[in-house]
């Protein structure tokens, strides 16, 4: 099984493949861990038929696989395992690959990009977490006024930066970047320009430090806790990540890119969804093919379990998992608010169109680096947009 | 003349590296000249589209910035590695200094370092937040305070400076060792004419030690169409394409766009700039030849 895609996901596979050893006792799995993100590996490693018998499947090689007949689809196990009735209707939701099939599942709940703050370097500006995006400008100000850097970007990843560029257009529009993705939108919408515009202003107010590109996740991480920042922008896993930080994290509960007034209307329209990009799936040339699907198949569940239980994730599972420790303060606020949530749009590594995608990456990289204004973001992003089409 | 009568054994004698030379780098060229006429994902079988992959190379954004930068870091790495390697190997061949041994030794260590270290060291240097420079400037009550590594040129002449730094030792050894080799009965009949150190240097040691200065020269200068660790670590070719180069617009095609044939169209196009660049500068020294 090629699995382990952080460290921090050892413990929970390896928790799950302990329960599996009740539920399927004459299979033996050798874990893997996964050497890289985007697929690469997998790609070579299809290509002289060593792929391993079930491996964690990113998004952007899922559509090549299930094309050359690389992996299993997964509809009839799921059907006959009876999977529908053991997770919620949102783990489900964009599954189905170009052909109406699934061939990778995860079961793990959609997981939310939101902005995290300090508690205490905002206790100490005398600053309280905003709900609209003239209090967002208002803080932004004061930290900036007060030499704190506003917001640790770990902008050496791409991702973060496209976040907060879809949380701000999630404030006009509920689909947010993905509309793009889809085609369901174009550049010169009023939503892009309306975040580009907001994101473009908070970069001139010193929204984030001057080394914000060079900074990594550590380092950003290290700035939030030592007070050197104030919020961060990181998906709802962080509050796993951030237990040792306490009671001294809070995050925005309110999108702090809503207009005034509209606050409370999309307040449960978020940003970001599935953490797991494509899911498990199931080598098609593998032995003990139907033996490995449905070990697949109730793994899921197990890993669903482990994470809840090891880390206090949100579970996605209809049976009543619990964490073993409880979760902090801000921690349960968020796990009671997301039976509210009304809908997700996508992760930087959800987007479909690899072009539409870099154009993103690119484009918002500039707007954060205050190299390109509203409009020359928008001028860009239609015109790359545009020959992606073609 | 060991071969002179016999061509079939000397043909013999180099066909086990005329083939390990074209598996590895001739097969390997003529695969990726014909990968950069294809659309392929890495998975499924590849299709031709003719010059698609060329058209939208040319028309791609990242293009001429990615050019100006790669010339940027060429002229910058060859003046700074060529012309520090030249001086210091001159310094150690003809002056007699103290621990001259340990100086070698010094200038050569950054070349051993990983790219990896020398580039975290460097990103610590520029940071534009708790990076030393900033950092120092603050400290002396100065708002000088930059972002080296987020703005157009500065940001590429910032890494290659990082980079000529580390192989700066590299160069200097290969010129050390051609220095070494001018017969030291030259210079003392140059003195003897009344030349100085200016003139023994431009008359002499230069025109003597031009062919491994050429080497090294064409190996700088083809190296910024190349270079690539230090700048992906340090800036990944952002913000946008501020500092990215040639080879960084290949990773992004190969591995942001997934775009094969587009990566090997870039590739070609860098390999097609380097044989230009490298047969030019033969042309250009051929004339200045000087064999004593």
């Amino acid at each position: 099984m090629y699995t382990y895609y952080v460290d921090s996901d050892k413990e929970i596979v390896d928790y799950a493949l302990n329960s599996m050893k009740k539920i399927f006792p004459n299979v033996t799995v050798t874990p893997e861990n996964r050497t890289d993100a985007d697929g690469t590996v997998l790609k070579t490693r299809a290509a002289v038929g060593e792929l391993p018998d079930i491996f964690e499947c990113p998004t952007n090689v899922l559509e090549g696989f299930a094309q050359s007949g690389d992996i299993v689809a997964l509809d009839d196990a799921m059907k006959e395992m009876k999977f529908s009735d053991m997770v919620l209707p949102s783990v489900l939701e964009n599954r189905t690959n170009s052909d109406g099939k699934i061939y990778a599942i995860s079961a793990l709940a959609n997981e939310p990009a939101l902005i995290y703050y300090n508690k205490k370097v905002f206790a100490d500006n005398g600053l309280s977490e905003p709900k609209n995006y003239d209090e967002f400008k208002n803080v932004v100000k004061t930290l900036s006024g007060k030499g704190v850097i506003p917001l640790s970007l770990f902008g050496q990843e791409k991702w973060p930066g496209l976040q907060l560029f879809d949380m701000a257009v999630v404030a006009s529009d509920s689909r947010g970047m993905a509309a793009l993705d889809t085609g369901a939108a174009k550049a010169t919408d009023a939503q892009f320009s309306d975040a580009a515009k907001k994101v473009s202003e908070l970069v001139q107010m010193g929204l984030i430090g001057k080394g914000a590109f060079n900074t990594n996740a550590s380092q950003a991480f290290e700035q939030f806790r030592l007070g050197q920042a104030a919020m961060l922008v990181n998906g709802s896993w962080f509050f796993g990540d951030a237990k040792e930080y306490g009671d001294n994290v809070g995050y925005f509960s309110y999108n702090p890119f809503a207009d005034a007034g509209k606050e409370d209307a999309i307040q449960y329209t978020l940003s970001g969804g599935m953490m797991s990009p494509g899911g498990y799936a199931v080598n098609a040339h593998g032995k003990n093919l139907n033996v490995a699907v449905m070990y697949m198949l109730y793994f899921n569940i197990e890993r669903a379990k482990a994470k809840t239980i090891l880390n206090g994730a949100v579970s996605a599972l209809k049976e009543d998992v619990q964490p073993q420790t409880a979760r902090y303060a801000s921690y349960q606020q968020f796990a009671d608010s997301v039976s509210k949530v009304k809908s997700y749009t996508q992760y930087d590594w959800g987007l479909n169109n690899a072009e539409i995608k870099t154009a993103l990456e690119d484009g918002v990289e500039m707007l954060l680096a205050g190299s390109y204004n509203a409009n020359a973001f928008i001028k860009g992003l239609d015109a790359q947009v545009s020959a992606a089409a073609k | 003349m060991l071969f002179k009568h016999s061509k079939p054994a000397m043909f013999l004698f180099v066909l086990p590296l005329l083939l390990i030379y074209g598996i590895i780098v001739i097969f390997q060229l003529a695969q990726g000249f014909l990968m950069s006429f294809a659309k392929w994902d890495g998975v499924n079988a590849a299709t031709f589209i003719g010059l698609q992959n060329y058209q939208k190379l040319f028309a791609s954004p990242d293009l001429w910035p990615s050019i100006r930068n790669s010339i940027l870091f060429s002229i910058f790495l060859t003046i700074y590695q060529i012309g520090l390697a030249t001086f210091f190997a001159y310094i150690l061949v003809n002056v007699d200094i103290w621990m001259k041994k340990f100086f070698k030794a010094a200038f050569f260590v950054p070349v051993l370092l990983s790219a990896t270290v020398v580039a975290q060291l460097f990103v610590s240097i520029y940071h534009g937040d708790y990076g030393l420079i900033n950092k120092l400037s603050e400290a002396l009550g100065s708002n000088w305070c930059q972002n080296w590594l987020a703005e157009p040129i500065k940001g590429i002449l910032a890494i290659a400076f990082g980079e000529s730094w580390k192989g700066m030792g590299y160069h200097m050894l290969i010129i050390y060792a051609a220095m070494r080799n001018v017969p030291k009965t030259y210079y003392e009949a140059a003195r003897i004419d009344g030349a100085g150190a200016a003139r023994q240097f431009f008359a002499l040691t230069f025109p003597l030690t031009s062919q491994a200065i050429k080497v090294c020269f064409i190996m700088c200068i083809t190296f910024g169409f190349r270079a690539f660790e230090m700048i992906f670590i340090m800036t990944g070719g952002g913000p946008g394409n501020y500092t990215s180069t040639m080879s960084i617009m290949m990773y992004k095609a190969m591995f942001s766009l997934r775009n094969y044939g587009l990566s090997n169209a870039i590739a070609m196009m860098i390999v097609f700039i380097c044989v230009v660049i490298m047969f030019g500068i033969e042309k250009a020294t051929t004339s200045t030849n000087t064999d004593m």
